[in-house]
C-alpha cells in the first residue's frame, strides 16, 4: 500500500475520523511505519494458526 | 525513628516495624506526606495527594493496633497508585484532560484489596495519557527521573517509578499493558512485575487493551513485590477472566536460591546490534552472577521476537483505538497530540492486517512455551538502552524510519511477555558509567511468579544495585 498524506486523509474520512491538517504528517508517518512493520508478518507461515484473545489455562 | 529513615525502608520492613510499635502508622504517613510536599513539585510524581484520607486511615490503623486487631500483611504501609485505578470519591484522571473531572463511585478491586491488607493510600500517581506513551504535554507535569531529571522515568507508569526511586511512597501499583510497569522500573532502578494475565483482577482499571492489561506491583525490593502481588492476586467475580488458581504465599521460599535453575538467554535479543554496549555488558555480568550461584545458563531461540514490537502495536493500539472511538470522534482536541496521532493511525489498520498480527501473537506464544520447556526462566534486558532524554522521547516523528527506530524496536523487549500473557519481572541489573539504572528482565511460564521471585531475590541478594540511592535524594 502506497501511504502518503492524501491516502491517510481518504482512509480517515472512510473511518469517520477527522485528522487535523497539522497532525496529518505525523499520522501518515506513524501509519506508514506500522503498516511497514506489519507487512513483514507476511513472511510467516500462519496457515495453521487461529487467533485467540485469552490463552486457555493449562491444567 | 527519624522520618528520613522511615521513608528509606522497604514496605515489608515498614509493616514489621509498625506492628512491633517501633513507630506508628501516623508517623509513617506523615514522613511520606512531608517528603511529598517538599520534593514533588520538582518531580511531578503525584496527580492527587490524599493528605486527609491518609491521615484518617493512619488514625484508624493506630486504633486497630491499640485494640489488638488482626493486622494485614501491608498494615500501615503508605502506598501510592497509578491514576488509572478507580478510587471511590477520589479523582481518577488516567493522565488525560478527557478524564480531568472523573471521580469514581467505587474502588477498583486492586485498591480495595490493598486496603484490606492494611495499606494506606497516599495518593494517585502521574502517568502517560491513557496509559499509552510519548505524551508531549502532560496535564499534571512531566515526571522527572530522580537519577537524571532531564531523562524520562519510563512510560506509562512514570509516577510509580519516580515515587519509588525518590522514596515518596513505600510501594506502588502501576499497570503494564506492554511494558508500562517494567519499563519505568528499569529506568528508575526499582522492581516491577507484570503477573500472568489472569492473575490479578482488572475491575476498575481503565483499559488500554483489555486482553493484555495487567496490574503491576512496583516496589523497592523483590520481597516487597512478592508481598504486594500476594495482596492483590486471586479470583474476582467482577472480572470473570481472573484465574481460580490458589494464590501462594509468594514471600515464602524466596531464599531457596538458584542452584540448578535453568536460565535461558534469548539469542535474538542478545545478538541485537541495537543494544547499548553498557546494557549488553550488564547482561553478561548478570549471567555470571546467576552462574556463580549454581544456575545453568543456556541459549534459547525465539525467532519471532524481533517482530514483537510491531505485533504488539498492531494489536494493542488498534484495540485501544476501538476502545477510544468515541473520544477520537467527539473530542480529539482534548487528547495530547502524541496519543491522538497514535490512536488515529491505529484506527486505520485494515481488519486483515490486524488478523495477521493476532495470528502471529499465537505463534509467538508457541515459541515462548517451547523455549520454556527447555529452561525455567528467561533473561534479557528490560530495555535495550538506559532512560532516554525527555526531548528525544517526545519529539514529533519525522519519518516512518524514525517511528521504527524510536517506537517499535524497544517494545519487542517487554511487549513479547504481554503478547504471550506470561509473567515477567524487571529488577535492578546494573548502572551505566553515567549512573543510570539498567533493568534486568526475567520471564517464566504461566503462574510461575514464585520462580521469578526466587531467581530475582537471589540476584538481588548477590548484588547491591537495589540499594543505590538516586542522586536527587541528596541534592
Amino acid at each position: 500500500m502506497n501511504i502518503d498524506e492524501e491516502r491517510v486523509r481518504q482512509l480517515a474520512e472512510l473511518a469517520g475520523i477527522s485528522v487535523a491538517d497539522e497532525d496529518l504528517s505525523e499520522v501518515a508517518n506513524r501509519f506508514a511505519s506500522l503498516m511497514g512493520e506489519l507487512e513483514r508478518l507476511k513472511e510467516l507461515d500462519l496457515s495453521d494458526v487461529q487467533p485467540v484473545v485469552i490463552f486457555p489455562e493449562e491444567p | 525513628m527519624a522520618a528520613e529513615n522511615i521513608v528509606m525502608m522497604s514496605a515489608m520492613d515498614t509493616a514489621s516495624a509498625i506492628k512491633a510499635k517501633e513507630f506508628s502508622p501516623l508517623e509513617a504517613v506523615r514522613a511520606y506526606l512531608d517528603r511529598i510536599e517538599r520534593l514533588d513539585s520538582q518531580l511531578s510524581a503525584y496527580i492527587t495527594v490524599c493528605h486527609e484520607e491518609a491521615l484518617v486511615a493512619a488514625e484508624q490503623a493506630l486504633q486497630a493496633l491499640a485494640r489488638g486487631d488482626q493486622l494485614g500483611p501491608l498494615f500501615g504501609v503508605p502506598i501510592a497508585i497509578k491514576d488509572q485505578f478507580w478510587t471511590a470519591g477520589i479523582l481518577t484522571t488516567n493522565g488525560s484532560r478527557v478524564y480531568q473531572d472523573f471521580v469514581p463511585d467505587e474502588d477498583s478491586t486492586v485498591v480495595s484489596r490493598l486496603k484490606q491488607a492494611g495499606g494506606i493510600l497516599l495518593g494517585k500517581l502521574n502517568l502517560s495519557e491513557l496509559a499509552m506513551g510519548g505524551t508531549q504535554d502532560p496535564p499534571w507535569g512531566i515526571p522527572g527521573n530522580p537519577w537524571d531529571l532531564e531523562r524520562t522515568p519510563g512510560e506509562s507508569s512514570s509516577g510509580s517509578g519516580v515515587a519509588l526511586a525518590a522514596h515518596l511512597c513505600a510501594a506502588s501499583i502501576g499497570e503494564d499493558t506492554g511494558g508500562s510497569g517494567r519499563g519505568p522500573a528499569a529506568y528508575c532502578g526499582v522492581v516491577g512485575m507484570r503477573p500472568t494475565f489472569t492473575r490479578v483482577s482488572r475491575y476498575g482499571m481503565t483499559p488500554m487493551c483489555w486482553f493484555m492489561d495487567a496490574a503491576a506491583p512496583m516496589t523497592k525490593t523483590v520481597q516487597d513485590c512478592a508481598l504486594m502481588l500476594g495482596a492483590i492476586a486471586g479470583y474476582d467475580p467482577k472480572d470473570p477472566f481472573t484465574s481460580r488458581k490458589p494464590v501462594p504465599d509468594y514471600t515464602s521460599g524466596l531464599d531457596r536460591g538458584v542452584n540448578g535453575l535453568r536460565v535461558g538467554l534469548i539469542k535474538e535479543l542478545h545478538e541485537s546490534g541495537d543494544m547499548h554496549p553498557e546494557v549488553k555488558q550488564a547482561m553478561e555480568q548478570s549471567l555470571e552472577i546467576f552462574q556463580e550461584q549454581g544456575a545453568v545458563i543456556q541459549e534459547v531461540s525465539i525467532p519471532l521476537i524481533p517482530f514483537a514490537g510491531a505485533i504488539f502495536v498492531g494489536i494493542a493500539d488498534t484495540e485501544g483505538a476501538g476502545a477510544r472511538d468515541e473520544i477520537l470522534r467527539e473530542q480529539p482536541e482534548n487528547l495530547d497530540r502524541a496519543s491522538r496521532t497514535r490512536l488515529q493511525s491505529a484506527a486505520l489498520v485494515p481488519a486483515k492486517v490486524y488478523n495477521r498480527a493476532a495470528k502471529a501473537r499465537v505463534l509467538l506464544r508457541r515459541q515462548f512455551m517451547e523455549a520454556l520447556n527447555q529452561v525455567d526462566i528467561m533473561v534479557s534486558p528490560t530495555s535495550p538502552y538506559p532512560a532516554p532524554k525527555h526531548v528525544d522521547l517526545t519529539a514529533v516523528f519525522q519519518t516512518a524510519e524514525d517511528v521504527r527506530s524510536r517506537f517499535f524496536f524497544r517494545r519487542s523487549y517487554t511487549g513479547c511477555y504481554a503478547l504471550t500473557a506470561l509473567p515477567a519481572i524487571s529488577i535492578p541489573g546494573g548502572f551505566t558509567s553515567d549512573n543510570l539504572p539498567i533493568g534486568l528482565q526475567l520471564g517464566a511460564r504461566p503462574f510461575a511468579e514464585d520462580t521469578l521471585f526466587r531467581a530475582a531475590y537471589a540476584f538481588e541478594q548477590a548484588t547491591a544495585w537495589h540499594s543505590r540511592v538516586a542522586p536527587f535524594d541528596v541534592q
